[in-house]
């Protein structure tokens, strides 16, 4: 075999200077298991592998095949792409590095140059990844810009100014590519910005659509915000990547807290679309339906969670739907052509709604609001859970969450506006450490209830993947790197990464081979079976 | 700035700080478990701006933490308020440092803390404990150490662990650290121990229980008083 190696190598080396990712490939990533083609794996957002070579009776023997180091500061929320035997990922503030997936070997690197006050307020200086699209490659940089980068040298193909980063706006979330479009969120209500979900032309730039989350005054949902000024501070940031229905055309996207967060006295009314989910027609970026799941938020329980397409019977009807386990620590399934909401409950303890209406709105308890001297409530600001990815496999039916088991007492104080600084109007202490625990959760995806837990040693940053192998791969802060069996929750392996577990897992497959691939803290392992 | 003005801001200060900052530095800042800011001179924050960091950021390696919540203009209260209380002054440890200095060793508490380099691991290194700690607060350690825990991130320093395997060995020490998979421990002879939580039959964090000995019966009230002030007087990282 030795003698075909250089032909294969060649091969491969051919396919990767191609790296073509037509729009018809991204639709197919759930059948083109051999790549990781999006954030999320598929534009369903599953981030679910079809590949079963890894599996619940050899995983034991995973082993690094290699590692690669960033040079960037911080804690790396990436999540790797595999195109074509290149790997993408990103270090913080907003680098893209490419790297042979074979070996981990750097092939280039581009850093943007950014003025040294860039601000982030709210969220760290970090990024979760890029999309790729025909030759492209996409990066929403910390300053607020999208750039377009050729895939195979880093070079610049046209930049585009998203926001003002002076005046609070930011991007950390790896792009959605769909046909022609590069989608978009946008970071900040902690600045007091009014939130969007952007649409621009994959090959030029130019900007094609804008929604934006808080309606001005005379527009739909406007009555929600009911003191005249406050919706030009409304927050509603839209920070993580949605989800995509090609056959319905339409994008689901989380829409984050209403600013500002703990101080609800100056933005009387529900505040849409703040925590919220909106299903925006992906051709004209116009409102098909939304759904709220906390009203006038108090708590910074942004919407921002992964939203989670999936089709399933209920009530013996089949129906194309969206589920998510939500910040505000209830989990929620809609239809997602109309909105409709299904069913939803309590996923993670939580003292601030006695539960869900017939709606799905939830019947708050009004003494679990935010006070000057401070109010104890679970869960924690950082939610039930937060950005990280859940995994849905279709194979199980179960949606596994990374859970955070942790209250917070909130504090309300003045918040007043000036652009590029601090608008959140109190605080919280949480009740971390000892008080707190994190698990690796399944639950039934049509219904919420509880298949099995997985303890974990504190409340969890980091994503999950599941894989055709029935494995469940999650990590921990204390570096715990580890698979689960998805039908039990039984640990089957486990590695102690030396950093930080926050980022999402992902799976690809070379030359015949099987990889895991994580970042934890500012390395990047990838792992395969030992030969 | 009207005299009223300057008294309004202040008393807003005052708030900002007891919501934020009280927990830990106590109520007027004269201290808790973290240490007392009625002081001439804060060694980690000489100038407002160095405050302004400190509060910001939080000290790495301590108890204090990040604030990302509070604005500049709270931020900006809760500094005026903390400088006002340097005209309180810290108050006083009433007892002899010398005095307690020859008592440090006597005593046994070099079997497991560390000062200036030298003693045991079981315990907290104490070589700068004078600059971390309110004189309330050593005194209460060496009374009734069981009535607070160094922590950090919320987590128990030196907690009290007893750990059996499934072979049917126990070991009780302080946790030095964990994870989801493994616990590393140190009993009270120094030893240390890596376990992986699968080969354990059971794993029971004793939250209320120190390895440390109360004074309390131990040393007279003016030993303590004495060993206080040593403690207080205790303030240099090398």
């Amino acid at each position: 075999m030795r003698h075909l190696l250089p032909a294969v190598m060649l091969a491969c080396a051919a396919g990767s200077v191609n790296a073509q990712v037509p729009f018809t490939r991204l639709l197919q990533a759930d059948r083109d298991s051999a790549d990781w083609l999006t954030y999320s794996g598929n534009y369903a957002a599953q981030r679910y592998s079809r590949l079963g070579q890894i599996n619940t009776r050899n995983v034991a023997s995973l082993k690094v095949a290699w590692v690669y180091q960033a040079d960037g500061p911080g804690v790396m929320e990436t999540t790797p792409l595999v195109v074509d035997g290149v790997m993408y990922v990103t270090e913080a503030p907003s680098t893209v590095v490419a790297l042979d997936a074979r070996t981990g070997r750097e092939l280039w690197r581009w850093t943007p140059e950014m003025p040294a006050n860039v601000g982030s307020i709210g969220g760290g200086p970090t990024n979760r990844g890029v999309a790729v699209l025909d030759s492209s490659v996409y990066v929403a940089t910390l300053d607020a810009k999208l750039v377009a980068l050729d895939a195979r040298s880093g070079a610049v193909r046209w930049s585009a100014t998203v926001a003002d980063n002076r005046a609070g706006y930011f991007m950390t979330g790896a792009p959605l590519a769909i046909d022609g479009k590069i989608i978009v969120g946008i970071s900040g209500a902690e600045a007091g910005i009014r939130g969007f979900v952007d649409a621009y032309d994959a090959r030029r730039g130019a900007r094609l659509w804008r929604f934006y989350t808080v309606p001005a005054p005379g527009e739909p949902g406007s009555q929600t915000w009911k003191d005249a000024t406050s919706w030009g501070t409304g927050g509603g940031s839209t920070w993580v990547t949605g989800s995509y229905d090609p056959r319905l055309n339409l994008l689901y996207w989380g829409v984050g807290n209403p600013g500002p967060d703990w101080n609800g006295d100056v933005r009387a009314g529900d505040n849409l679309y703040t925590c919220s989910l909106v299903a925006l027609d992906a051709s004209t970026g116009k409102l098909r339906w939304y759904f709220q799941f906390t009203p006038h938020d108090t708590h910074d329980w942004d919407a921002t969670e992964i939203p989670v397409l999936l089709d399933g019977f209920v009530n013996g009807k089949a129906r194309k739907l969206v589920a998510m386990a939500n910040r505000n620590a209830f989990y929620y399934v809609l239809d997602r052509a109309t909105g409709e909401f299904l069913a939803g409950r309590e996923y993670s303890h939580q003292t601030w709604a006695r539960g869900l209406d017939a709606r799905g709105r939830p019947v708050e308890l009004q003494a679990k609001q935010p006070t000057t001297e401070g109010n104890l409530v679970y869960p924690s600001l950082q939610g039930a859970t937060n950005w990280f990815s859940p995994s849905y496999s279709p194979r199980t039916g179960a949606l596994y969450v990374a859970v955070r088991e942790m209250g917070s007492y909130y504090y309300k104080a003045d918040a007043e506006y000036k652009p590029g600084t601090p608008f959140m109007g109190g605080g919280e202490r949480a009740l971390d450490g000892d008080s707190a625990s994190g698990a690796i959760r399944a639950i039934d995806a049509l219904t919420g209830a509880r298949r099995w837990n997985f303890p974990i040693h504190s409340p969890p940053w980091a994503g999950i993947l599941s894989t055709a192998g029935d494995l469940v791969f999650a990590g921990s802060n204390e570096g715990n790197f580890f698979a689960l069996d998805a039908r039990t929750g039984k640990s089957l392996w486990d590695f102690q990464t030396g950093g930080q577990v926050r980022a999402g897992p992902m799976s690809f497959m070379l030359d015949g081979k099987q990889y895991i691939g994580i970042a934890a803290r500012r390395n990047v392992y990838v792992f395969a079976l030992r030969p | 700035m009207t005299l009223q003005g300057a008294m309004n801001e202040l008393a807003r200060g005052k708030r900002a700080f007891d919501i934020n900052c009280a927990r830990c530095h106590g109520i007027g800042g004269n201290g808790d478990t973290g240490p007392s800011l009625a002081r001439a001179v804060l060694p980690r924050a000489r100038t407002d701006s160095a405050l302004r960091t400190v509060i910001a950021s939080g000290i790495p390696g301590t108890e204090m933490p990040r604030s990302f919540w509070l604005s500049d203009l709270d931020v900006k209260r809760i500094i005026a308020y903390v400088r006002s209380l340097s005209d309180v002054g810290d108050k006083p440890a009433s007892g002899n440092a010398d005095r307690g200095r020859e008592l440090f060793t006597p005593a046994g508490c070099g079997t497991c803390h560390i000062v200036d380099g030298v003693g045991g691991v079981v315990g907290p290194e104490l070589t700068d404990v004078g600059a971390r700690r309110s004189v309330v607060s050593l005194r209460r350690s060496l009374l009734d150490p069981a009535a607070e825990f160094p922590r950090q991130g919320g987590r128990q320093l030196f907690a009290v662990v007893r750990a059996e395997t499934r072979a049917g060995t126990a070991v009780t020490g302080v946790r030095v650290n964990e994870d989801t998979y493994s616990i590393q421990l140190r009993d009270a002879a120094g030893r240390f121990y890596s376990l992986r939580k699968r080969d354990l039959r059971s794993l029971q964090r004793q939250s209320t229980t120190t390895l440390m000995p109360s004074a309390s019966g131990k040393l007279r009230d003016d030993e303590v008083d004495d060993l206080v002030a040593y403690l207080a007087s205790l303030r240099t990282a090398r």
